[in-house]
């Protein structure tokens, strides 16, 4: 299963990478693959393009505050959570993605 | 009958004055009695009396027993439970949601602990702990007791005087409330309630008819009983009540032909902190040194001179206390904390212990002051700049040398007039400026000659009343008509500069004819003193105070006339923005980065030194280590200022270059705005002073704290000490901000409190392990043990390190890197983890 994924957070230096981490370090576990986008003090890096949403079967938001450009993601079906459920508990976002979406 | 019920009192800091006039706004409605019986203290009381409930001294879950009789009792009491355990803790808490002044910076240990604060303006940085001293306290009791005593033998007429005077001032009261908003309001509230409040005013009635006491007597003495009562109980918010209490009865003695029990000056007789609504400067040298720890005042304006001097001579101070002289009260035991702007009263243990901390941190940084202090005034790239005292009187010298000067860039002579009743004479004069330069021992010593008018009044000049004494008749311009004290004291300080190197500078001028004025009679003075055979140095260096734009603009015709310019900047942003530099409404124009003033400042010292004249500073900005590249890249010769600012602006000299503070000053003349410039200057100090992310100083692996916000303290504190931010309130405001945004425990142990703020130098990394797991207040939180600190400045010229937080981020969320920062043995360990982590 591909998946998309944007993280952020108020000050962008810590939990946004954090949660990038960890969502990568379980997608691989889990035999999943993701393309995490970070929204920090750095700017939009790691972006997703087009393609890359529209090939995804679904997309998480772990942020902390309003995603940008939220527009890129009309349509999809989104999964939301806060950025410190992206690092405490990764898996059970996964699992829930994983259950709602198949694959 | 009666009905009754009893309950636990719900407030957490008491009965005291608000809620009890909430009370008895409600029991008001009620025809019948209602008693209060506090069966802790045993203490009953009129529930419709806001005095009588206080003195209940009715603490947090105090069992009460509240009694109502009359009609309809049963229905009230029922009513007035619900009131006292639903909407009293609702009106409770938003009357204390009042947000504290902007600029104050409360710590989270005073919020946490849920002390008695007051908040200001930090005004001089430091901590000082101890007496509180009201220098114009309203009534002092002793003064009230003469009136205490006296008998007459018509209570009818005493108390009809009595009721007089009260209505009389009930009226005022209501007066004064239709026309007043906001705190004067809340205060004239209060004192209207104790103006009419019963059990106040039928003690007073008892004591004319029983004692056969005057009705001044009785105001006096019941006062006196109800304040002592007041004191007596345990809640310190009791306190405002006193103030508010003798307020009155000092208005009350007033009407009753009492006025000479008013205001008197307190004494300094031990070493104690100054409460005063304001402070002249003369009031403040009228004091021994080594008596004020701290001030607290209430109005004084930031660049007034009496902070000034506390700057200069590092006493800590908040001012924009408001109502400091009627809260506080002497022998008070008061916290003030100048580097925050806040007051705690009668700090508790936990308080104390914090600002212990703080007393030990300031400490420290003094001894890394005292190093700095050391250099030589000299940027990077040799390029000299002296770095000299700004004084007012000659005994700060002996300080101002410990704080490493290199001479004296301003000696502002009329500081030693303040207080006196005659004006020194020559000689004296001569033996103290002679004193000076011997004591300077080769190093120059500016001597500015007396600046009377403006702010500045002189007791023994009179100066005509005008309304806008700052743009009127001061400094130079009163010479022509003051002319011996003119001459005096030119005369002293020519014949002084035989022993030494002096300098004789004027305030205030305007003109060019000013000053050929000026000259003409120092050749004068020097012919006359010649003739009386009178030693004296007939060549010295003469300069004058560049603060009226009009001198700016015409440097290259000053220059002939003069040997050196000195910037006096708060005078000049003055007179430049067109702005008070006391009132706080128009302070948003003292813009010292204003490309308009650096215009200005460039085009003056560019043309003196075409003209081979040196420009000094010697305003307040000159302390700013900040600006120190801004005024190495406008060409200053040399920097004057409060001596306690000389070592840190000496070391910023030590680390910057000639070329990049002139590129960095070329292009903040181009930018439209002071902000432009200040988010400039912050990038600047980015690309020219960046360090390591991560130092040994910064890691503590064995750190002893029992709460998050002493650990939130310690990360303050420790990135002060290593120099990483500028201000450690500042930094620690900024970690709880984020905090409160979402508390940045992140599960394993691990909380990593981070922010981006203006205040941190250079991005940093810091570490602490804590000996003991402290709870870091987050939503299903586990204990942190591991605590991970990230720093970054505002600014977008740092992008390269900032990246490297995030790499550190990323890493932190692998067990066997949390696991190697655990076991490290040593500091230099983690910082090698922490580096080889973000490479």
């Amino acid at each position: 299963m591909k998946l998309v994924a944007v993280t952020a957070c108020p000050t962008g230096i810590a939990h946004t990478y954090m949660a990038a981490e960890q969502l990568e370090g379980q997608a691989q576990k889990m035999g999943f693959s993701i393309k995490v986008e970070t929204q920090g003090a750095m700017g939009i890096e790691n972006e997703l393009g087009q393609d890359d949403i529209d090939k995804a079967a679904a997309v998480i938001f772990a942020a902390g505050i309003a995603v940008q450009k939220a527009e890129r993601f009309e349509g999809k079906k989104i999964f939301e959570f806060s950025v410190q459920e992206a690092i405490k508990n990764p898996e059970k976002i996964l699992q829930k993605v994983k259950e709602e979406v198949g694959g | 009958m009666a009905a009754e019920f009893t309950f636990e009192f719900p407030l957490p800091l008491g009965l005291h004055a608000r809620p009890a006039s909430f009370i008895q706004e409600k029991c008001q409605n009620f025809s019948g009695e209602i008693i209060w019986e506090n069966q802790r203290t045993q203490r009953q009381a009129d529930a419709k009396s806001v005095l009588s409930l206080v003195t209940s001294d009715t603490q947090h879950c105090d069992l009460c027993r509240v009694i109502v009789r009359g009609e309809g009792e049963i229905e009230f009491a029922a009513e007035l439970k619900a009131f006292l355990l639903e909407e009293l803790p609702i009106r409770e808490e938003k009357a204390l949601q009042v947000p504290p002044k902007a600029e104050a910076i409360v710590p989270r240990m005073i919020l946490e602990e849920k002390e008695v604060y007051l908040t200001g303006q930090p005004a001089s940085s430091g901590i000082a702990l101890g007496k509180a001293l009201m220098l114009k306290a309203l009534v002092d009791w002793p003064q009230v007791r003469q009136v205490r005593g006296q008998r007459r033998a018509k209570p009818e007429k005493e108390k009809k005087s009595f009721l007089t005077a009260l209505s009389g001032l009930e009226q005022e009261l209501k007066k004064g409330l239709a026309e007043k908003a906001g705190t004067e309001k809340n205060i004239l509230q209060a004192h209207l309630s104790i103006a009419t409040d019963p059990a106040f005013v039928k003690r007073v009635m008892e004591i004319i008819e029983k004692e056969r006491a005057s009705a001044a007597s009785a105001v006096a003495v019941v006062a006196k009983e109800f304040s002592e009562k007041l004191l007596k109980s345990q809640t310190q918010y009791i306190r405002e009540r006193v103030a508010d209490l003798k307020d009155m009865t000092l208005r009350l003695l007033e009407k009753l032909g009492y006025k000479e029990v008013a205001k008197k000056k307190s004494e300094l007789k031990e070493p104690s902190i100054l409460v005063a609504e304001d402070l002249y400067p003369s009031e403040f040298l009228g004091f021994k040194p080594g008596l004020i720890l701290g001030l607290i005042l209430e109005k004084a304006g930031q660049t007034s001179h009496t902070l000034i001097m506390a700057r200069g001579r590092g006493i800590p101070a908040v001012t924009g206390v408001t109502e400091a002289s009627r809260l506080l009260s002497t022998g008070e035991e008061v916290v003030v904390d100048g580097t925050r702007g806040v007051v705690v009263v009668s700090p508790g243990e936990k308080i104390r212990s914090y600002y212990q901390k703080e007393l030990e941190a300031e400490h420290k940084l003094k001894e890394i002051r005292q190093k700095k202090a050391l250099l030589p005034g000299r940027t990077a790239d040799g390029r000299i700049i002296e770095v000299a005292a700004n004084i007012g009187h000659p005994e700060e010298l002996e300080r101002a040398w410990q704080d490493g000067a290199e001479g004296v860039g301003i000696f502002r002579t009329e500081l030693l007039l303040y207080g006196k009743k005659t004006l020194p004479g020559e000689e004296e004069q001569f033996s103290l400026y002679r004193k000076l330069a011997e004591e300077a021992a080769g190093r120059p010593v500016i001597i500015r000659t007396f600046d009377i008018g403006g702010d500045k009044p002189i007791p023994s000049v009179k100066l005509p009343q005008e309304p806008n004494p700052f743009l009127g008749y001061r400094g130079i311009r009163i010479y022509k008509e003051y002319y011996e004290v003119f001459r005096n004291q030119v005369r002293a300080i020519m014949r002084a500069a035989v022993h030494g190197r002096l300098k004789l500078m004027f305030p205030m001028v305007a003109l060019v004819e000013e000053v050929r004025w000026l000259k003409e009679q120092v050749r004068k003075f020097s012919e006359e003193l010649n003739s009386q055979g009178l030693p004296c140095n007939q060549n010295i260096e003469t300069g004058i105070m560049l603060e009226i734009p009009s001198v700016a603009l015409l440097v290259d015709k000053f220059a002939p006339e003069v040997e050196f310019f000195s910037v006096g900047s708060n005078d000049l942003i003055q007179y430049f923005f067109a702005a008070d530099r006391g009132n706080p409404q128009v302070k948003y124009l003292n813009q010292p980065l204003s490309p308009a003033l650096l215009r200005l400042l460039k085009l003056a010292i560019d043309r003196a030194h075409e003209h081979r004249r040196w420009v000094g500073l010697c305003g307040e900005l000159a302390g700013d280590p900040r600006l120190t590249p801004v005024f190495v890249g406008l060409g200053f010769d040399e920097l004057s200022m409060s001596s306690g600012f000389i070592p840190e602006v000496k070391a910023v000299l030590s680390r910057v270059r000639m070329n990049n503070c002139q590129k960095l000053v070329a292009e903040a003349m181009e930018r439209a705005t002071a902000e432009e410039n200040t988010y400039l200057l912050e990038n600047f100090y980015q690309d020219y002073f960046s360090e390591d992310i991560v130092t040994s100083e910064l890691i503590d692996l064995s750190a002893d704290c029992c709460s998050k916000a002493e650990v939130i303290h310690k990360l303050a504190v420790s990135f002060e000490l290593s120099g990483r931010v500028d201000n450690r309130a500042v930094f620690e405001q900024a970690l709880w901000k984020r905090e409160d945004d979402v508390a940045t425990e992140i599960g394993f142990g691990l909380a990593i409190p981070h922010c981006q703020s203006g205040t941190v130098k250079t991005p940093s990394v810091g570490l602490l392990r804590l000996k003991q797991s402290v709870d870091w207040q987050s939503k299903e939180g586990q204990p942190v043990d591991l605590v991970i600190c990230l720093a970054i400045p505002s600014g977008d010229k740092v992008r390269s390190q900032i990246q490297l937080l995030p790499k550190l981020s990323r890493k932190l969320i692998h067990e066997d890197f949390r696991q190697a920062l655990r076991q490290a043995g040593d500091r230099e360990e983690v910082v090698k983890l922490i580096k080889s982590a973000i490479s």
